[in-house]
């Protein structure tokens, strides 16, 4: 086990995904949107998505996880003799605070990643990219239909992270 | 009309003709281009195979080549009839390894090891990991968007041409939404192009795919997924098998693979010992300022370290690394194990044992050994298997396989005309090869035969 999946496997029992469940795809999906909003807290895993249909997606993670449950019930146990340390730990806290599940409207836990995600990346990562917060909205709500009628939880998505300073809008890499 | 892609015409080994328009043509003439030519493709095969020595240059052709045979397919298609599109997608491809650092991965990823402690305390420690902040060099791809985007000689003839570097960036990295990335599946331009160059300039054989077959049995579908004729099958089947042959035969090979290692350790002392750029910031300032440094900083920029300590008549561990790459003195290889898994399959149980053995006696048998344990090197090679998924998972035994897992494998046909994996058709070998291959290895720097097999007894004695 080299140390990249030491790392994925404290982090993934750290947010209750360590158990490494991945038998259904929405499950994968899961994992996929929540380790994307965990690398923007600066908990850089090495982890580069592309977009689909269903928003960012490393096929390299989605390969990463698989090998580490090979890995462990092959029996390996190097991830034993670690431990994360506070500072990760801290980011770990700031991460769970952005994808906390917003009171009200209820959305299932696994599109609202998607969601948070999702414009995360049409804004900051996509190419083309758009500039206005509608157009970016209108962006995907094409990619994702599902979420045409959902207005109010796109713009709380938007809020959410623009309180945790992950909406700039100065474009960089220009 | 003249064709806009015969402005001029390169002769390469590989394909013959390959064809270059006015704009990639001003594109190649310039310095940051140029340096490709100062970055061996191929590392230190060419300790091994003479020949092998080949540069990033010549692949970019050769990539620009395919990507052209590529878009012919989507063309007959009726598909990318956008004119733009297609330059922008023939750009991308030619200026896809822009960004690569001297001897490429080696450089690239030399501190990511202790980026990724910095995250970690050891469990029985009070201490709460390194306290040191490191600040790895980018990945290649993000080196190549700062050239795209920052360095003018590039950046001004794309502007000029009304093409943003930015795209040309995004079209690399895979991140573009609407063209489809060429560079990045299974079936990817890039690997097409290195396999037969790789075998053609090592003389190892088994790369020479069929790149005509399979470039005349592409076919494309509605959502521009990239698919082979079925009577191709055998030349997808070949190219996979071909891979995974030319890792055993060229990039694992035991004296490529050592050498690789030796200069590895000697890239870490020279960062230890703030020699070359010690950050991803000072590479980035770098990159971005636009002088001559970047344009110096190719294989040569290792190579001049290397002479330097080689040519030392000193027992400083940098002068013994070096003078073994600069005297192609090779490591000699103590032990080795190699496992060939099939799916599931838990590593052997000599595999365990010598890994484990590695972790806890290494400094041991230095010790009993009478040697530095610095020049007692192991390491193991990444896993490889053959397609992209296969290694870990059978994709048939998961639920709800989406287009994101499976866009990196190779599809082909069926007789009815159905587009389907390859690895899940029964009909092909690769059906039947959900293997992973994973070795191993020891090597010691610098010693005598007298020495190697002193080692070797030591190591053996706790297996």
């Amino acid at each position: 086990m080299n140390k990249g999946r030491i790392l994925l496997k404290l982090i993934l029992d750290e947010i209750d995904l360590g158990k490494l469940e991945l038998d259904t795809f929405s499950k994968r999906l899961n994992l996929q949107k929540r380790i994307y909003l965990l690398q923007l807290t600066g908990i850089d895993l090495g982890y580069r998505y592309n977009w689909y249909l269903r928003g960012p997606y490393c096929p390299s993670l989605t390969q990463d996880a698989f090998l580490l449950e090979e890995e462990i019930s092959a029996g390996e146990e190097d991830y034993e003799e670690y431990k994360l340390n506070s500072r990760t730990k801290k980011k770990l806290g700031k991460a769970k605070e952005i994808w906390k599940a917003p009171n009200a409207p209820s959305i299932e836990a696994g599109s609202w990643v998607e969601l948070l995600a999702s414009l995360h990346y049409l804004k900051h990562i996509a190419w083309p990219r758009s500039v206005s917060k509608e157009d970016i909205f209108k962006k995907l709500v094409k990619a994702k239909p599902k979420f045409a009628d959902k207005n109010q939880l796109i713009e709380k998505a938007w809020n959410r992270l623009g309180k945790f300073g992950l909406i700039n809008n100065k474009l960089c890499g220009e | 009309m003249q064709d806009p892609y015969r402005h001029k015409i390169i002769i390469d080994p590989v394909h013959g003709d390959i064809g270059l328009s006015e704009l990639e043509t001003k594109l190649i003439d310039t310095p940051t281009f140029q340096r490709l030519r100062k970055l061996k493709q191929l590392g230190f095969a060419s300790m091994v195979y003479p020949n092998a020595s080949y540069s990033r240059f010549a692949h970019s052709l050769g990539v620009l080549h395919v990507t052209n045979r590529v878009i012919d397919a989507f063309r007959r298609n009726n598909q990318l009839q956008n004119e733009k599109d297609v330059e922008k997608l023939r750009i991308a491809s030619l200026l896809h390894d822009i960004g690569h650092y001297p001897y490429s991965h080696l450089m690239e990823y030399i501190d990511w090891d202790r980026y990724i402690s910095m995250y970690l305390a050891k469990k029985n420690s009070a201490k709460e990991g390194t306290n040191q902040s490191v600040n790895p060099y980018p990945e290649h791809t993000k080196a190549g968007r700062l050239i795209l985007t920052k360095r003018k000689d590039i950046k001004e003839i794309l502007k000029e041409k009304g093409i943003e570097p930015a795209e040309i960036a995004a079209l690399i990295e895979g991140k573009h939404s609407e063209l489809p990335p060429l560079l990045h599946r299974s079936l990817d331009v890039d690997r097409i192009d290195y396999l037969v160059r790789d075998s053609l300039n090592t003389g190892v054989p088994y790369g020479r795919i069929d790149i005509d077959y399979i470039l005349n049995n592409l076919d494309i579908t509605e959502n521009q997924d990239i698919v082979l004729n079925s009577k191709a099958r055998i030349s997808a089947e070949h190219l996979l098998v071909s891979r995974y042959f030319m890792f055993n035969a060229v990039y694992f090979h035991k004296t490529v693979f050592g050498f690789e290692e030796v200069v590895r350790r000697i890239i870490l002392h020279l960062l230890k010992e703030g020699k070359i750029y010690s950050s991803g910031k000072e590479i980035e300032q770098m990159i971005s300022e636009d002088s001559h440094k970047f344009l110096d900083f190719h294989d040569g920029y290792l190579d001049k370290f290397i002479d330097e300590y080689g040519a030392k008549d000193d027992d400083h561990l940098l002068t013994i690394l070096c003078k073994a790459i600069k005297l192609r003195r090779p490591p000699r290889m103590i032990h080795e194990v190699v496992d060939l898994l099939p799916q599931g399959g838990r590593p052997s149980t000599e595999y365990v044992l010598f890994r484990s053995c590695m972790k806890k006696e290494l400094d041991d048998i230095a010790e009993k050994s009478k040697i530095r344990s610095e020049l007692l090197i192991w390491r193991e090679t990444p896993d490889v298997g053959f397609e992209a998924m296969s290694p870990y998972v059978g994709i048939s035994k998961v639920q709800d396989t989406q287009e994101e897992e499976i866009k990196q494998l190779i599809r082909v046909k069926d007789s009815s005309g159905k587009p389907i994996n390859l690895v899940e058709d029964e009909k092909s070998i690769i059906h039947y090869l959900p293997l992973t291959l994973k070795v191993i290895r020891l090597y010691a720097v610098g010693v005598d035969k007298k020495k190697e097999e002193e080692i070797k007894v030591e190591v053996k004695g706790r297996l």
